[in-house]
């Protein structure tokens, strides 16, 4: 039973960092049909620069928000310059740019911060004696700042989409470009806002979930967690941003659970897991858990 | 005004003009390049020529049409089908101050009952018939001076057709609006319109007030296919 | 009060034809076009046996390249001229170089016997790799390639009783010796793994060779192309698309086995990560997807380039230089470097067969 609650606590913190980067992957899908494979590492490289912010003594909330910032005008830059030229020309060359990007920032990574690993502060005190007890189970400052920033991002995006005319015409241009073109929508802005937002989301979770990460600050880091955050995002529904996170969440307490219980198997073949999941996806429910219909994908 | 896809243009060298108030139809068969001449206008294809609005340069991107005052109701509605009717009207309104975007919102929903009835509902989940009223409310939305609509009747049962026709009338009286509607309906369009354009293959052949049109059966039976 | 009027009526001319306009004509099977061709494989020879005259480390590095050219050959199949986006070709030639390392440090077998099993164990892979590929498409299959890359180490890290685990294989060197029949001695070690790696890779472009002129290579650029009017002209795509990553998997493996034979000693982190896969794909891009020589471009260019640059930037330097490359790549030259030059000699010379007339002049 102890071990239960503590493996649930554990992977729907992991799952909530999944969530996270599944929503930023569902923001850029919706707005421009692309999944960006340079993501994590975009949200590394930013996670990087926190680390930089934290080493000249100001505060972790200082950091996060740097880095937030950061990943915000990447990712816009990123769409209107790198991707929105060639979009319209094939898959080939989105894929071949984005990883490009890929390991433009993983190099950059180590060509700046070197390749050592670091350690990055948590966002709220993470001492030994800084946590709450949740029945067997203790949950530090390091896992609370995780769902805590979870939490914040889901309220933050429900009341974007639900409640703005930034929102409504992120919307719109997901369900028709051309039709939302018509209304009057500027498209090209609402596109660079979603990469752009997509960045910030990112760099956030990047930040929020290294303090947790078994790499801790590294050049491998945001792999592993972006592989299954990918998982999670095609799992829900690629369009969908509830099914991101339902399937974030599912996805992390499901690696949790095989790690606590199937010895062998849980953390020797994570990712392995991960790429049965994603094929499994695909080619029983290509729409996802709730994605629409209209996904084109097979 | 010359556009196409591609490399080769889909209408060639085409001139033609809409006056102030006026409701104008432009008529051919399948394939003439009617819903190309909307899109060139519209910006949603690129054009070679002269589009002009108000003796102004007509702008290139369909964002910047609507914001000069020109709406397009493209053809299959263009409604945005995961969204509500009630959002679509506000998407509508990009263009305009929120305050009057409520005002108006009130205004499209109580000259379209339906539309008001069904504010909440997704709009993929309307009827035929709804979902062009509602693209047509959509357009209006931008308080646009000239509205271009690319085959309001495509696919809608007759009785529907009237009603949206009637209702496309009523707004022309009222509000002064002036519309450009491309149509292979032409008895129809023909009675709405105030002046027409023949297209075919791409060239335009023939232009005169509508009601020439009408009675004159020797047009009728070349271009439109006559009865 | 809206006008849309015609300009006056500007002389609208069709691009008019390039000026230069003295185009070669080269009829096949002339003395002309005989000589060309003999003339372009006197080279190609000549280039190989310069290239046994380097010294050993260079014969290395440049046995590198090949190896990397003939894995790049392998993703072309798929890639290029199947247009199946693949992140997932590092596992294919680690499963090939494993095939091979594992053969002969569990079995002691001789490296040589054991190619046809590293090409197998590529074929099959491949083959199962394909499989997702009926069904799903563009970035969604990149997607699933790419997690097989990534997972692809952990594997080989799950399984320590067979490859070694972590620290991994490492081939003793007296398999590695040139077998006695040769006549080469321990110290014309890089000279045979050199011709051997040569050997696969003119076999791998022979292959490829061969299957695009046959109805496999027909079919295979039909469902690149289109691949509903593929299915409706009759091309049985799902077969197409697991022949197609069959025939690359196996070349890839038989890198893989190249590879082993030249380094001597793999490791999970060594060749097979997802970087590696990044660089395959890069060495096709730079080369020219769906080109024959474009492999052999590409493989030197991601071999040289970093070692040309050693002097300016150094080990994660490169790595940003690449990536940066590679963007570059796609929005100035997208069809690559032979893909140009095969451009620019269409532009300039007509390969036409015998018997055909000459074309008239063109009217004034």
């Amino acid at each position: 039973m102890d071990v239960l609650v503590e493996r649930l606590v554990a992977g729907s913190t992991e799952g909530a960092v999944y969530a996270l980067i599944a929503l930023s992957l569902v923001v850029v899908f919706r707005g421009t049909g692309t999944i960006n494979f340079a993501q994590g590492e975009m949200a590394l490289f930013t996670t990087f620069v926190a680390w930089s912010v934290i080493a000249r003594d100001l505060p972790v909330w200082v950091a996060l928000l740097v880095a937030t910032a950061s990943g915000f005008v990447l990712g816009a830059l990123v769409e209107r310059f790198l991707v929105r030229p060639v979009r319209k020309r094939n898959d080939m060359a989105v894929l071949i740019v984005l990883l490009g990007l890929f390991t433009v920032f993983n190099s950059l990574d180590g060509l700046i911060w070197g390749g050592e690993t670091k350690v990055l502060a948590s966002l709220l005190p993470n001492g030994p004696d800084d946590y709450v007890a949740l029945g067997p189970a203790r949950i530090y400052g390091d896992t609370a700042a995780v769902w805590i920033g979870t939490v914040l991002v889901l309220i933050a995006l429900t009341v974007l989409f639900r409640c703005t005319r930034t929102g409504l015409h992120m919307r719109a241009v997901a369900n028709d470009g051309e039709a939302a073109a018509l209304a009057g929508v500027r498209v090209g802005r609402v596109l660079s806002l979603s990469w752009g937002l997509a960045g910030a989301i990112g760099s956030a979770a990047g930040v929020l979930v290294t303090p947790l990460a078994p790499a801790q600050l590294s050049l491998l880091t945001m792999l592993a967690i972006f592989l299954s955050a990918a998982a999670a995002a095609l799992l829900g529904g690629l369009d969908s941003l509830v099914g991101a996170v339902v399937a974030g969440l599912s996805i992390g307490v499901l690696e949790a659970l095989v790690i606590g219980y199937v010895p062998g198997v849980g953390s020797n073949l994570s990712e392995t897991t991960v790429l049965v999941i994603i094929v499994l996806v695909l080619l029983v429910r290509p729409q996802g858990l709730f994605g629409t219909k209209k996904l084109e994908r097979v | 005004m010359s556009a196409g896809y591609g490399a080769a243009d889909v209408v060639h060298r085409i001139s033609l003009d809409v006056a102030e108030g006026e409701i104008a139809v432009v008529l051919g068969a399948n394939g003439a390049g009617k819903t190309t001449t909307l899109r060139a206008i519209s910006g949603v294809l690129a054009r070679s020529g002269v589009v002009q609005f108000d003796g102004r340069p007509m702008p290139t991107r369909p964002e910047d049409t609507v914001r000069v005052g020109l709406s397009m109701v493209p053809q299959g509605r263009g409604t945005l089908t995961e969204l509500t009717v009630l959002e679509n009207l506000l998407v509508g309104a990009a263009v305009r101050p929120r305050h009057e975007a409520d005002a108006d919102v009130e205004k499209w929903c109580g000259f379209f009952p339906v539309l008001g009835e069904r504010r909440e509902q997704k709009a993929g989940s309307l009827s035929g018939g709804e979902q062009q009223m509602l693209a047509i409310a959509r357009a209006l939305m931008a308080r646009p001076r000239l509205v271009l609509l690319d085959e309001p009747s495509l696919g809608l049962a007759p009785i529907v057709v009237q009603r949206v026709f009637a209702a496309l009338a009523d707004i022309n009286a009222t509000d002064g609006t002036s519309m450009l509607i491309v149509e292979q309906n032409a008895d129809l369009a023909l009675r709405l319109a105030r002046s027409a354009h023949v297209l075919e293959a791409g060239r335009l052949v023939a232009s005169g007030a509508a009601a020439d049109f009408l009675d004159d059966d020797r047009v009728r039976s070349a271009y439109l296919g006559g009865r | 009060m809206t006008t849309t009027t015609t300009p006056p009526a500007p002389a609208v001319a069709g691009a008019p034809p390039r000026p230069s306009a003295r185009r070669l004509r080269l009829v096949i099977g002339s003395t002309r076009h005989r000589l060309l061709v003999l003339g372009s494989w006197l080279v190609v020879a000549l280039l190989v046996l310069a290239a046994t005259g380097l010294e050993p480390y260079r014969l290395g590095q440049l046995s590198g390249a090949v190896v990397i050219a003939t894995a790049i050959v392998g993703l072309n199949v798929v890639t290029g001229y199947t247009g199946l986006l693949s992140v997932g070709h590092s596992a294919l030639l680690g499963v090939g170089a494993y095939t091979t390392g594992v053969l002969v440090v569990q079995l002691n077998l001789l490296p040589l016997i054991t190619v046809p099993a590293a090409v197998l164990t590529g074929a099959l892979v491949g083959a199962f790799v394909g499989l997702p590929s009926i069904r799903i498409r563009g970035l969604y299959l990149a997607m699933v390639t790419l997690a097989l890359a990534v997972a692809f180490p952990e594997v080989l890290r799950a399984l320590p009783e067979v490859t070694g685990g972590n620290s991994g294989l490492s081939i003793p060197l007296r398999f590695l010796a040139p077998p006695a029949w040769t006549g080469l001695t321990l110290a014309d070690r890089p000279l045979w793994t050199f011709l051997l790696c040569l050997s696969a890779l003119l076999v791998s472009m022979l292959l490829v060779w061969c299957v695009l002129r046959s109805r496999l290579g027909r079919d295979m650029r039909a469902v690149r192309d289109h691949e509903a009017a593929a299915e409706s002209f009759g091309v049985h795509v799902a077969r197409t698309k697991i022949l197609a990553f069959t025939i690359s998997g196996g070349i890839t493996g038989l890198a893989g086995a190249m590879l082993a034979m030249y380094v001597g000693a793999l490791s999970p982190a060594g060749s097979f990560t997802i970087l590696k896969a990044i660089e395959l794909l890069s060495g096709l891009v730079l080369g020219g997807v769906a080109t024959q020589l474009g492999p052999l471009v590409g493989a030197a260019v991601v071999v040289y380039l970093p070692v040309l640059l050693a002097d300016v930037v150094q080990g994660q330097g490169s790595g940003v230089l690449f990536g940066a490359l590679l963007i570059v790549i796609v929005f100035v030259m997208p069809e690559g470097v032979v893909g140009r030059l095969n451009k620019l000699w269409r532009q300039r010379v007509d390969v036409v067969p015998r018997g055909m007339p000459a074309p008239v002049a063109d009217p004034p």
